[in-house]
């Protein structure tokens, strides 16, 4: 009796407590009406990745993890990504490249791109029907989001490999996961090429965006260029099973090439800038070299939408800037902040002499374990060991500081006694010769400093020549894939597939635009395939290529040990007479430990490991993980 | 919002009740007026002293007074009573027939050491120990007046048997500490409900309690079983703490003062090393890793020598920005009076927290300081015969001050990041040799590579902030006693509002940092970063939430001879505004709760208890979003058997209790509105052109509702010659519908991210244990008595089923939860079957055949056990370390001795089954430029090993190596014992203090925190800290004098 009028009261507040209408939708809703359809879309894109210098705190994530540079905050920040790879501090519960953090999509990868993956599935699966109010909007976005989808996909393939599903129907939330397969390395690239192909054929999809309002769409360029990797990528010996697929991915190359240049892609050939480029400031190699100099400005400049754009060799940029590159990615000293990329003597010793000979033997570059005995080409005379950077490939001054280039920018210090090349001059914006001999108390040689150099060298590829912080130009857009990839992926794929004069000239194609001799004509394909190789390593040097092109030249279970255990600085020593006695040393005194074969494929997250496992019966993991 | 109006209609309704009762009852007030009794006497103890304040009432209760210092009183008894209760803390309730009492008469009080008179609170009502079937545990508030700390819950550890307190924070007086009630009760860290003054503070609890002050507090209780908890619904399965304050008494104004002067220091401090041996640590550190040293030979001999003081320092920052003791000062006064119709209780407290830091800036003041005021009124009225009511207002406010750059204790833990290599803590001022011209003035502060904000410029260079922060909370309430429809009737309704605001005025500005060259020659320093020494500017913020509550509650009590009845239902709103401003926490938080309970008693001797509460939370959809949760309790006092009469004189109490039932919790870690899915629309989006995205987050589980612990309890309590009492209870808890996550079989690649997946109610959750409680009391003549206390209390849980992934056979422990604590840990366990657990040699590698999953092995690394045999350490080998999240035992030992007119009371107490990792900064040695703490000294090096030294540490490092893995290595034994308090009293009364127009003075000297006893590997942090960056527990003394006007 006491209760009842309690009981009735509360029975009435039974609505009181339900939510207020927050706006919250329903799959439904949002495909019944054009704006939420498109803004669905919108959030398909959201998984893209900014890469570049945008690893986490400002690293460059595989450039810094192969053998093209040290990041300087592997000992100074040692807890971060490079740190513990170094130290081989990895573990599929718990592994730096993914689980430090996942900042501007570079990370998390397995959670991030199956993600994207669902959304772009989603949306293909119900833009047919859905309330769209322009036909040929319905068709360009379901393009889209293929492509979305097959790039999400060739991400996971290059970092994971072939322990991917592959997945055409969302998931519902109570599906059975006993039946689901791993899909070979060749089965996923086909399903990837299957997606480009239904952009290929939608005609409201076109090849180049020209206006600032489409910025950032995909285009069937983009189509194209993932295509031509991924058959490229399949061909290769870690990823080809035993088949020889070389043919095909020539074939798709070829086709794809043809389709881009059809299209209006072509290398960027100029410098459009020569004010700042051929200025007395830039300093791009020991004289105004304007080969050297639009292949920095190529790099160092964003890329714009236009129907006749300066730049129409970038197939893809990414929509991300890059930051104050200057002081966290170029040279640390400059604003008392760190360096992080600093290319590694190997890098260096791959750029070739302008007379287009390779320093070092191309099959055997170095006599020892440790890379500190050069196997130096006898048919180079150019190449002095104890004045290494004079008569190079011009690429190399477009891409590096090294010591005694020179630096026109605001130097945030005074300079010290010590500095003896500088000394004196004022904080300011000024010329500073970059010294990188162990002891030069800025830019020098330093085991733990995080604005030192730990290789001798600095980062200058993506730097502009005279940012900083009286001239704030961020780092240009990362450009995803750029048609001087494309005519490699060619290249190499023709030349393993015995089309060698088509390879060479694809090659020499890329050597010229930077003022190179072409390759002798003489090359066997053993050797022709060696010098592509190589060249892909200089023309596309950290670009985020080499960290997975070694990975699939490998035989499935070689080891990294010939290029990632060991990396090299230069040695220098400054003499009481100011010149320099150049040496080589090891970076550390220890190896690196992220060349084992386990690190030839990043782990399976382990819960997801496990869960599969538990739900197929079947190990999915990689290998060593 | 409707629900707002069906509220207001009710409270309406209420108020319509109410006057209808005023006009009801002020007739026949005039006509109760008639016969007026007035009985005066004497109230004494069982030694013929005075009994001050005991209670004097009659049987009706609406006549009162209290026993004055002389023990006196005087009461007028119109009420109609028949007879006069006397009731006091720690005594016997005694009844003296109205015809029977004669002028002068003199009562006396009996000790009553079983406490069965003694009233319990349990929130919403209360009730006799002795007609009790549940587990209370209560303390009063002069028992934690002992202890001179500043906030309220460190005074609870070993106070309340069953409450597990965790000191997780101990900056002075803003210290926190995590109470948990027999453990936990699903898998998860929840605190228990607070009730104070029968209002649910069910948000920021903390922030009601930590401040009020134990000179307000009446009584502490801890609800423990189901038959106490359920009645409060889904906020009831983590326990319950009723806090209730003092209330008026009639009778003379009673005035007490006290103050007091607190000296508060650290009681641990970490090691220090002079520049040589940091420097010699780090040179080991990167030999060991195969890189260059950081110190050559030469700047070590300069260290060593300290022949080169100024280019070769050895700084203890510590001692520099460290003060050794901090000072408090607390003031309190309570006013306590009344009379029949108006009874008030009012109190004032001060408090002033001195800095600890050693501060150098003259333009303003940075050094942590706190004020707070808190105050609190309860007055309670009587209209009329029939209605009373009350006002309680309580409030603080708080002005604390803070460094502008960092919190005190970031502050704090920056000192130990400076090498004591490091020159300054500012640069030098440099002259020109020849003209003693300032060349340079310098005062930069100075910082390393490694250091972003070092501490100097922290406190000296960043400014300061103030946060003003106020508490209040308003509570009116009308009680109407509705007799005149049934005896024993009443309606009662509340309205209580309490809000919270902070507000912070910042004063900042930032400053520039420079680094010393790396020649160690000369002075010389180059900026560091682009900070820049800014002027001082303003910037302000504010937080707030208010919290309305109402409650309205019908009693019944009566008693029909032998068969005693009493019952309750109540109903309870919630609506909670917190400062959030994220949606969807945008929209106010709702509650609705109601509650019967039925209790039985026959003749003193069987009690049965019947309780459900219904209740809801918006948490869940609409069909699961009540429940009930019922619970029954019987007790059966054996000693009150008429069998029994011949044994009273030694066993004056025999009592069995048992209860079992179902208690809630909607705490449960989901977002909100859980049941609904998050989909929304926002604008921008990677592609411009679109502009809007789509955001998904959580996917909704309408099947979603709240968790249901069940609880079994069984005590006994027994008192014998009514000295001894023995307090046991036993207690199992089990969870069938506990929340967990449903992504354990689902796996990531199908596409929704696993966060966003639905919790279920799947997981199942046990928790047991058992609590004993000893007393012995005893005077042994009037000069001398004492007592002792014990409290030993153990819980014990276990994760059944949380939905956890089945790991592959090749790994040593398949689960990580399931069969385990909550919160167990995982870790390499070292091999020590060599004897030290390192790798002494590089033969001693080679022959383990092991490789480690994450780095390589060092000569002097740790060597972990291979549990699956697969020849390499990874995460399959790891292996359960510890105990679980919580300490499993608590104990404690009180006591007090009274001779004449010094007392002294002393608190051990201790905890055990506790350990933990400990990890990181304070722990590791490769943080910044090296931070070594005293485990480092001994790193194992190869000369130590040969010669068959201590090793306390593997070889160390500059940077993360195999040793830095979780791993029973570094699993701290946190179990300890502590004098946790003392405290000396002299108290003067009589005739000399008399002439003073004082009743009482009493001095005293109290400390906290005074000796601990522990188990911890290193003496740098006791067994709260967490390495040693964060503050260490302080250990205070005391001294204060106690008025009573």
């Amino acid at each position: 009796m006491v209760c009842l009028p309690l009981l009735s009261v509360s029975i009435s507040c039974k609505k009181a407590l339900d939510m207020a209408p927050d706006g919250r939708l329903t799959y439904d809703e949002i495909f019944a009406e054009n704006d939420k359809v498109g803004a669905f879309l919108n959030s398909c894109y959201t998984y893209m990745p900014a890469k570049g210098a945008r690893y986490f705190f400002w690293s460059r994530g595989p450039v810094e993890w192969s053998d093209e540079a040290w990041d300087t905050d592997a000992e100074s920040e040692s807890g971060l990504m490079s740190g513990r790879l170094y130290n081989g501090d990895a573990s599929a519960a718990n592994h730096p490249a993914v689980n430090v953090s996942e900042d501007s999509g570079n990370g998390n990868y397995w959670g991030r791109y199956w993600a994207g993956i669902r959304n772009s599935t989603v949306f293909i699966n119900r833009i047919d029907s859905a309330v769209v109010d322009n036909e040929s909007d319905r068709k360009r976005w379901k393009a889209e989001a293929h492509l979305l989808r097959a790039y999400y996909y060739h991400e996971l393939l290059k970092w994971y490999g072939a322990v991917l599903p592959i997945v055409r129907e969302p998931y519902d939330f109570d599906a059975d996961f006993s039946q689901v397969q791993k899909a070979s390395y060749y089965e996923v690239t086909k399903f990837i090429m299957e997606d480009c192909d239904a952009a290929l054929a939608t005609d409201e999809l076109p090849w180049r965006i020209t206006s600032d309002g489409e910025a950032y769409r995909l285009t069937k360029a983009f189509a194209e260029a993932i295509k031509s990797k991924m058959i490229l990528f399949a061909a290769s010996p870690q990823n080809n099973a035993g088949e020889n697929r070389w043919q095909e991915a020539y074939e798709v190359n070829k086709q794809s090439l043809a389709n881009l240049r059809n299209q209006g892609y072509e290398l960027y050939n100029k410098v459009n800038f020569p004010q700042t480029y051929l200025s007395d400031n830039a300093f791009i190699g020991p004289d105004k070299n304007e080969k050297a100099a639009l292949y920095n400005e190529y790099f160092t400049q964003t890329t714009q939408f236009a129907a006749a754009p300066v730049d129409r060799e970038t197939i893809y940029q990414s929509r991300d800037s890059q930051g104050d590159v200057w002081n966290i990615d170029g040279i640390g000293a400059q604003d008392g902040y760190k360096s992080g990329t600093c290319p590694s003597q190997e890098l260096v010793d791959a750029y070739e002499t302008i007379d287009g000979q390779p320093i070092l033997d191309l099959a055997n570059p170095y006599a020892d374990e440790k890379h500190l005995q050069p196997n130096y080409n006898p048919e180079n005379t150019l190449y002095d060991p104890a004045d290494p950077y004079a008569n190079r490939d011009p690429r190399f001054y477009a891409s590096i500081y090294y010591n005694g280039s020179r630096r026109y920018a605001f130097w945030n210090f005074a300079e010290a006694r010590e500095s003896v090349e500088n000394y004196p001059a004022p904080m300011g914006a000024r010329t500073r010769i970059i010294a990188t001999w162990a002891g030069e108390p800025q830019t020098g040689l330093h085991p733990t400093v995080r604005k030192a150099t730990r290789t001798g060298y600095f980062q200058r590829k993506f730097l502009h020549p005279n940012s900083g912080t009286n001239n704030r130009v961020t780092g240009a857009n990362w450009k995803i894939f750029r048609l001087g990839e494309i005519i490699l992926n060619f290249a190499e794929a023709a030349a393993e597939a015995g089309h060698l004069d088509e390879a060479r000239e694809a090659v020499n194609e890329i050597r010229s635009r930077v003022g190179m001799p072409e390759l002798p004509a003489d090359l066997n394909q053993a050797q022709l395939i060696l010098r592509i190789r190589h060249e892909r390593r200089v023309e596309l040097a950290m670009e985020e290529n080499r960290y997975f092109d070694v990975r699939r030249w490998l035989n499935p279970g070689e080891d990294l040990s010939k290029t990632d255990k060991w990396i090299t600085a230069a040695n220098i020593i400054r003499n009481g007479d100011g010149t320099y006695t150049y040496g080589r040393r090891t970076v550390r005194d220890v190896e690196r430990r992220n060349y084992t074969s386990r690190f030839v494929w990043l782990p399976i997250p382990l819960d997801e490991a496990n869960r599969l496992r538990s739900a197929t019966g079947v190990d999915w993991q990689n290998p060593g993980w | 919002m409707e629900n707002f109006i069906q509220m207001t209609k009710y409270l309406i309704d209420t108020a319509r009740w109410s006057a209808l009762a005023i006009l009801v009852s002020l007739c026949s007030w005039v006509y109760a007026q008639e016969n007026t009794q007035t009985v005066s006497g004497r109230v004494v103890d069982e030694l013929g002293r005075p009994l001050p304040g005991i209670g004097v009432q009659s049987e009706n209760g609406k006549n009162g007074t209290s026993s004055d210092w002389e023990g006196s009183f005087s009461i007028d008894v119109s009420d109609g009573s028949t007879y006069l209760v006397f009731a006091g803390d720690d005594y016997r309730t005694q009844r003296v027939v109205l015809a029977d009492a004669e002028e002068g008469m003199e009562i006396a009080m009996v000790k009553d050491n079983d406490r069965q008179d003694q009233l319990v609170e349990l929130g919403y009502t209360r009730q006799l120990r002795q007609e009790m079937t549940g587990a209370v545990a209560t303390v009063s508030g002069s028992v934690l007046e002992r202890h001179p700390v500043a906030n309220l819950s460190q005074t609870f550890a070993g106070r309340l048997a069953g409450l597990t307190t965790q000191e997780t924070f101990s900056e002075l007086s803003r210290a926190n500490t995590s109470l948990y009630v027999r453990g936990i009760s699903s898998a998860r860290l929840n605190s228990p409900l607070v009730i104070i003054d029968g209002i649910p503070t069910s948000y920021n609890s903390s922030q009601s309690l930590e401040y009020i002050s134990a000179n307000e507090i009446e009584s502490i209780s801890v609800l423990k079983d189901a038959s106490t908890q359920a009645l409060y619904g889904i906020q009831s399965a983590n326990g319950v703490i009723v806090v209730t304050t003092k209330r008026g008494r009639p009778g003379k104004v009673d005035i007490n003062a006290r103050i007091d002067q607190s000296i508060q220091q650290v009681t641990t401090r970490p090691v220090f090393y002079t520049a040589a041996e940091y420097a010699e640590m780090r040179n080991q550190a990167a030999f060991n890793d195969g890189i260059e040293n950081p110190f050559t030979e030469e700047q070590l001999a300069h260290f060593r020598s300290r022949d080169l003081p100024d280019l070769y320092p050895s700084n203890d920052w510590y001692d520099r920005f460290m003060r050794d003791f901090a000072s408090m000062q607390r003031v309190g006064v309570n006013v306590t009076g009344g009379n029949d119709r108006v009874t008030y209780f009012s109190n004032l407290n001060f408090m002033h927290q001195g800095g600890y830091f050693k501060t150098d800036q003259d333009r303003y003041n940075s050094n942590a300081n706190n004020v707070w005021i808190n105050y609190r009124s309860n007055v309670d009225m009587r209209f009329n015969d029939y209605l009373t009511g009350f006002v309680r207002l309580s409030g603080n406010i708080k002005r604390e001050r803070t460094p502008g750059g960092a919190s005190n204790a970031d502050v704090y833990g920056s000192i130990f990041q400076l090498p004591p290599t490091l020159y300054g803590p500012t640069t030098p001022q440099v002259l020109d040799p020849e003209t003693g011209e300032v060349l340079d003035p310098g005062g930069e502060v100075i910082t390393t590579q490694a250091i972003d904000s070092p501490t100097y410029g922290l406190l000296n260079r960043t400014g300061y902030i103030r946060h003003t922060v106020t508490n209040i909370t308003s509570q009116f309430g009308l009680d109407l006693d509705m007799s005149f429809l049934t005896k024993g009737l009443n309606l009662s309704g509340v309205f209580a509002y309490q809000t919270n605001s902070v507000g912070s005025l910042s004063t900042l500005q930032d400053f520039e940092r420079y680094q010393r060259t790396n020649n160690w020659d000369v002075l010389e320093f180059t900026k560091k970063g682009g900070e820049q020494n800014t002027p001082l500017r303003y910037e302000k913020g504010h937080q707030y939430y208010y919290h309305l509550t109402y409650k309205a509650q019908l009693d019944y009590q009566r008693t029909f001879g032998n068969h005693q009845l009493s019952g309750l239902g109540y109903m309870f709103y919630q609506n909670l505004t917190k400062a959030d401003v994220s949606s969807p926490e945008l929209l106010p938080y709702n509650r609705v709760n109601t509650g019967i309970e039925l209790n039985y008693g026959f003749a003193n001797r069987y009690f049965i208890k019947a309780v459900t509460g219904y209740s809801a939370s918006e948490q869940y959809a609409r069909n699961h979003r009540y429940v009930f949760t019922p619970a029954v309790g019987a007790s059966w006092l054996v000693s009150n058997e008429r069998f029994m009469e011949g044994s009273k004189n030694w066993l004056s109490l025999l009592k069995i209790r048992g209860s079992w039932g179902k208690t809630g919790n909607d705490q449960s870690g989901l977002s909100r509105y859980a049941y609904l899915d998050n989909i929304r629309q926002a604008s921008g989006g990677p592609l411009a052109y679109l502009q809007y995205l789509i955001i998904e987050e959580q996917t909704g589980n309408p099947l979603i509702q709240a968790e249901i612990s069940t609880k079994t309890n069984l005590g006994l309590d027994l008192g014998l010659f009514n000295a001894f009492s023995l307090s046991v209870d036993v207690f199992k808890e089990r969870m069938e519908n506990m929340v967990v996550g449903a992504t354990a079989t689902v796996p990531t690649y199908q596409g929704v991210p696993l966060d966003n997946y639905p919790a279920v109610n799947a997981g199942i959750f046990e928790n047991k244990g058992y609590e004993i409680t000893l007393g012995y009391s005893k005077t042994v003549n009037p000069r001398l008595s004492f007592d002792v206390q014990g409290i030993f209390a153990y819980t014990k849980n276990k994760v059944i089923d949380v939905n956890e992934a089945m790991r592959t056979e090749d790994y040593a422990y398949r689960r990580r939860e399931e069969g385990f604590p909550f919160g167990q840990e995982f870790g390499y366990l070292v091999d020590y079957s060599n004897g030290n657990g390192f790798f002494n040699s590089t033969d001693e590698i080679t022959q383990s055949g092991l490789a480690y999953g994450f780095g390589t092995p060092r000569v002097g690394d740790l060597k972990y056990r291979d549990l699956n045999g697969d020849g390499t350490i990874d995460e399959r080998d790891l292996a359960p370390i510890g105990y679980g999240a919580i300490p499993r035992m608590t104990y404690s030992l009180s006591g007090g001795v009274r001779y004449g007119a010094f007392d002294l009371n002393v608190i051990f107490q201790g905890i055990g089954q506790y350990s933990s990792i400990i990890d990181g900064a304070g722990v590791w040695e490769t943080e910044y430029d090296g931070l070594f703490g005293s485990l480092h000294r001994n790193a194992w090096t190869p000369e130590r090993y040969e010669n068959g030294e201590t090793i306390t540490w593997p070889a160390l490092s500059t940077t993360k190596s195999v040793n830095h893995e979780n791993s029973d290595f570094v699993n701290f034994d946190r179990s300890y014992l502590r004098l946790k308090n003392l405290e000396i009293g002299y108290t003067l009364s009589g005739a000399r203090i008399k002439a003073l127009r004082m009743n009482q003075i009493r001095f005293v000297l109290s400390g906290q925190n005074l000796i601990t006893w522990d188990h911890m590997k290193t003496k740098d942090f006791g067994p709260e800290g967490d390495g040693f960056l964060s503050f260490p527990v302080y250990r205070v003394y005391s001294v204060g004098i106690n008025v009573m006007l």
